[in-house]
């Protein structure tokens, strides 16, 4: 693995992004997509002729899809024409200056988290000349994942590295076919993560989008690919507590997750995209596929997500149950405030003997917003003793809120046991005069029992994590209880 | 092959009677544009994803004609009644047969006519019988319904006899029976009302049936219905129910024969203390198809709901169940509570089942819940280690599991009969005894 470890210490070293800048800073194509602008994103990424023509047969199966519309949400139509397919990052002479330059409102929410004023800076996208304690942070993650032979990059990096192991895995998850916006993704996907992880390896640290400094140039189609060879272990975070600025308003990304015999990947997104301000204007719309192949046998996925951003939700992070004795969870909490839609939920498909799957789903829908849960539990014929446990529920806060439930339950082995159970309704009063009687303030009362709602899912996220979405889930809630 | 539904229309210059009213007429002209543009509903139909009309669509139907409601009485199906305590209605074929039925019009406070020959009722129900809105068969009952029962109680009566409404089909050509309901309680009336379809046993037809239910403030109806047609014969079927302040609409649907049945039921609760109760039972076997589709609206505050559905499936029969309940904006202080439970026996059963909130107001208390599972191993177990067959073991476990919707009939002989069916004409007495 010493070539390996090699090319990780290139990939995160700095040169690259210095490297980046450099290529590619003059150039930006007119919004439009065609064929012709795949071939040019292709080019410019210097990709193999493989990938390409990948590229072009996904665009021709997009062109045959239309848009989705039995999701539970509304939004005036994306003109994808309208959209330019590939900018070069911002130079700094564009970057705000400094903090003075950014909008108040998300500073304060910086404040209320407690985020250190550099990291605060990286995160407002201003052009930060030192690279502060990232580097220290780079080399020793770099070191330990070279010990082990982890394989962490950008997706184009991959690309470049390691062409077979991409060109094995992409678009097996999810077929290009899969859906208009996954089609769209892997028409022109931008970049994205690429991990690898060993036979019986286990990951020796937690990855973090967070800290592969490259992410924010990801862009608007991400791709996101993770393999966990047999008997390995990974623990992957996405996103972070901290409100990105972007610029970009829709959002389709693609993550594909692979599990071979005994391998588990632990997937958790913290997602706090703009929402748009409270009558709904801007805002990100995220429309994301994420679906795991649990193709070993015991192997396992668990998908955690706290989804409190973006204007528009619209996210089914699935599994595959294909390998006997393989396991899928599913934990989500989905805060909407405001105008906010978020219609999100799982999708777990029993093909392998005794495969089990638990979804745990809370949902809260404050002030106007439309907050849906939808979930596919589907079990096929060849799926014996299949085990399913899913529960959802529902906390409604303000009268003109809105929760919906849909679940599809779709069986056809008898020997599956399959068991659904969902609540709706709003915080009780007894729970709340208790608390305000201890002498708690009103909307701290709210906050501690949205926390105690959501633990079950809050308590498998990763502990850093976990602090920061407890202290989110009561920032994104202010103001919205009277 | 009748694979364009608009075969299934009457010939469109064709008036049912001379007594037809105009707008009636153009309405059906109207529908019968709608048939054509609509067509079959097909699987990208949400509400028909799980069902397919491919068997449906094979079969050269023709719509029923007077001519067929004096088909040969003598190989109709038996018909278990308890004269002592019912009166019966019977239709043949979609047409109303006054002569085969005890009901007679003498009873205090209630008024039940076929609906055709009532212009009245037709009249005052006009916007209902005139909306069929994206529904394909219900328009296709629209354009082509030959006849129906309107039932009518007087505001403040309480009848203490039960209605049977029979209704059989027998022909030895695939009929197309539309058939069109409307069923009307006046304020704190009460009524309990079964609802049979039979068939013989040669029968290849199509019931589609389409029954609006109105219920004034404080009315109670107890509505029992019973799908109980030959293995061969299909059945689509609507029920619209619409329930005032205080009133309870109480409805049992039991399922047990036919090729395949759809029925919908969409009830909304639109005065406060509106309740509503809706049970099911359904039992499939050979290559049997039941969908079951609801929706409660709970569309002022202070409404409230509950229901229970439970499926058996065996051999490769197919089961659907779709439960909606809405809670529109600003109707607070509901309760709405869901169950559907579903036993597969078999490896090539399927049941698709999926329980929807859709909930718009926040201080309400909603639930559901879904289960699908075999028979328990444990269960089975104890019974046998007390010397009881594992066929009979089985039968009492299913017979348990279909007890609980069953012991809520509080009509006797339908219980009965109901028992008997679950657990087989033969072993229910020296099950009872062996169990004992």
């Amino acid at each position: 693995m010493a070539s390996n470890a090699e090319n990780i210490e290139n990939l995160v070293g700095q040169s690259y992004e210095a490297g980046f800048y450099t290529d590619i800073e003059q150039e930006m194509l007119p919004p439009g997509l065609n064929e012709a602008t795949i071939r040019f994103i292709s080019a410019k990424k210097n990709e193999p002729e493989w990938l390409l023509e990948w590229r072009l047969k996904c665009y021709q199966q997009f062109l045959s899809l239309t848009e989705p519309v039995w999701a539970n949400v509304t939004y005036p139509s994306i003109d994808l024409q309208a959209i330019s397919y590939y900018a070069a990052p911002k130079r700094d002479e564009d970057r705000p200056k400094s903090l003075d330059e950014i909008d108040p409102k998300i500073l304060e929410t910086y404040e209320k988290l407690g985020i250190p004023l550099q990291e605060q800076k990286v995160l407002a996208g201003i052009a930060v000349d030192i690279v502060f304690d990232s580097v220290s942070v780079h080399t020793t993650f770099r070191e330990k994942l070279a010990e082990v032979g982890v394989i962490f990059c950008s997706f184009s990096d991959a690309v470049r590295e390691y062409p077979d192991l991409v060109r094995k895995y992409l678009g097996t998850v999810v077929p290009a076919r899969d859906n208009y916006f996954s089609a769209l993704n892997s028409a022109v996907f931008s970049d994205g993560s690429f991990v690898y992880i060993p036979k019986n390896t286990r990951c020796p640290m937690e990855l973090s989008t967070y800290f592969r400094m490259n992410a924010e140039n990801s862009g608007q189609f991400e791709r996101t690919l993770i393999i966990a060879d047999e008997g390995s272990y990974v623990s992957y975070l996405e996103g972070c507590t901290a409100p990105m600025r972007d610029e970009n308003q829709l959002h389709a990304a693609v993550v594909e997750l692979v599990t071979m015999d005994d391998a588990e990947i632990k997937y958790s997104t913290v997602q706090n995209w703009y929402p748009g301000d409270e009558d709904g204007k801007g805002g990100i719309y995220n429309f994301v596929t994420k679906r795991a192949d649990c193709r070993g046998k015991r192997s396992k996925v668990s998908w955690t997500q706290v989804e409190t951003g973006s204007a528009i939700t619209w996210k089914y992070p699935s599994c595959i149950l294909r390998g006997d004795y393989s396991v899928g969870e599913f934990y989500s909490v989905a805060l909407t405030n405001n105008l906010q839609q978020a219609d999100t939920g799982t999708k777990m498909v029993h093909l392998g003997k005794e495969t089990k799957s638990t979804i745990i789903s809370k949902g809260i829908s404050a002030g106007k917003s439309e907050n849906a849960y939808r979930g596919l539990v589907r079990v096929g014929g060849s799926a014996e003793n299949a085990r399913n446990y899913t529960q959802c529920d529902s906390l409604l806060l303000g009268d003109r809120s809105a929760a919906h439930t849909f679940p599809y339950i779709e069986c056809k082995n008898p020997t599956a046991q399959i068991e659904h159970e969902a609540s709706t309704s709003k915080i009780s009063e007894d729970q709340l005069f208790y608390l305000r009687s201890r002498g708690i303030k009103q909307e701290d009362a709210i906050n501690m029992i949205v926390n105690g709602f959501c633990k079950e899912v809050l308590k498998e996220l990763p502990m850093e994590f976990a602090v920061e979405a407890q202290k989110l889930l009561g920032i994104s809630l202010e103001g919205s209880v009277g | 092959m009748t694979d364009v539904l608009s075969e299934l229309l009457p010939p469109s210059e064709s008036r049912h009677s001379l007594s037809e009213p105009d707008w009636l007429h153009e309405k059906r002209q109207e529908a019968g544009q709608a048939v054509k543009e609509l067509g079959f509903p097909n699987s990208g139909i949400e509400t028909w994803k799980y069902t397919s009309l491919h068997r449906l669509k094979k079969v050269d139907f023709r719509p029923a004609e007077i001519a067929d409601s004096t088909a040969d009485t003598t190989v109709m199906p038996k018909l278990e009644i308890d004269n002592s305590k019912e009166k019966t209605v019977i239709f043949i074929n979609g047409f109303f047969r006054e002569d085969l039925g005890t009901y007679k019009n003498t009873v205090a406070g209630i008024k039940i006519e076929p609906l055709y020959n009532n212009s009245n009722m037709l009249e005052k129900n006009q916007e209902f019988i005139s909306s069929y809105s994206n529904d394909a068969f219900a328009a296709l009952n629209l354009a082509g319904f030959s006849d129906g029962i309107s039932i009518e109680v007087d505001d403040n009566a309480l009848i203490s006899e039960t209605i049977r409404l029979v209704f059989i089909g027998e022909h030895r050509d695939p009929l197309l029976r539309n058939i069109k309901n409307i069923i009307q309680l006046g304020q704190n009336a009460q009524l309990r009302l079964i609802e049979e379809y039979r068939s013989g046993v040669s029968d290849f037809g199509l019931t589609n049936v389409s029954t609006n239910i109105v219920l004034q403030e404080g009315a109670r109806l107890n509505h029992h219905r019973l799908q109980n047609e030959a293995i061969s014969s299909s059945q689509i079927a609507k029920i619209v129910a619409s329930v005032e302040a205080n009133a309870s609409y109480n409805s049992d649907s039991i399922v047990l024969g036919g090729q395949l049945t759809r029925l919908e039921i969409d009830v909304a609760l639109t005065g406060e203390r509106a309740t509503c109760r809706l049970n099911g039972l359904f039992s499939g076997s050979g290559e049997q198809h039941i969908d079951h589709h609801t929706t409660v609206r709970h569309q002022v505050g202070d409404t409230h709901s509950e229901e229970l559905y439970r499926g058996i499936l065996d051999d490769k029969s197919r089961g659907v169940f779709n439960g909606k309940v809405v809670v529109e904006k600003d109707a607070q202080k509901i309760t709405a509570k869901q169950a559907s439970n579903n036993l597969l026996l078999s490896r090539t059963a399927e049941i698709d089942t999926k329980p929807e909130l859709q909930i718009y107001a926040d201080d309400v208390k909603c639930a559901h819940g879904a289960t699908i599972g075999q028979l328990d191993s444990a269960a089975l177990f104890y019974l046998r280690s007390r010397g009881i067959s594992e066929q009979k073991a089985r039968a009492l476990l299913i017979f348990a599991f279909a007890e609980e919707i069953i012991n809520t009939i509080p009509v006797d002989n339908l219980r009965s009969n109901l028992e008997r069916r679950f657990i087989g004409h033969n072993q229910m007495s020296e099950l009872k005894s062996e169990a004992c």
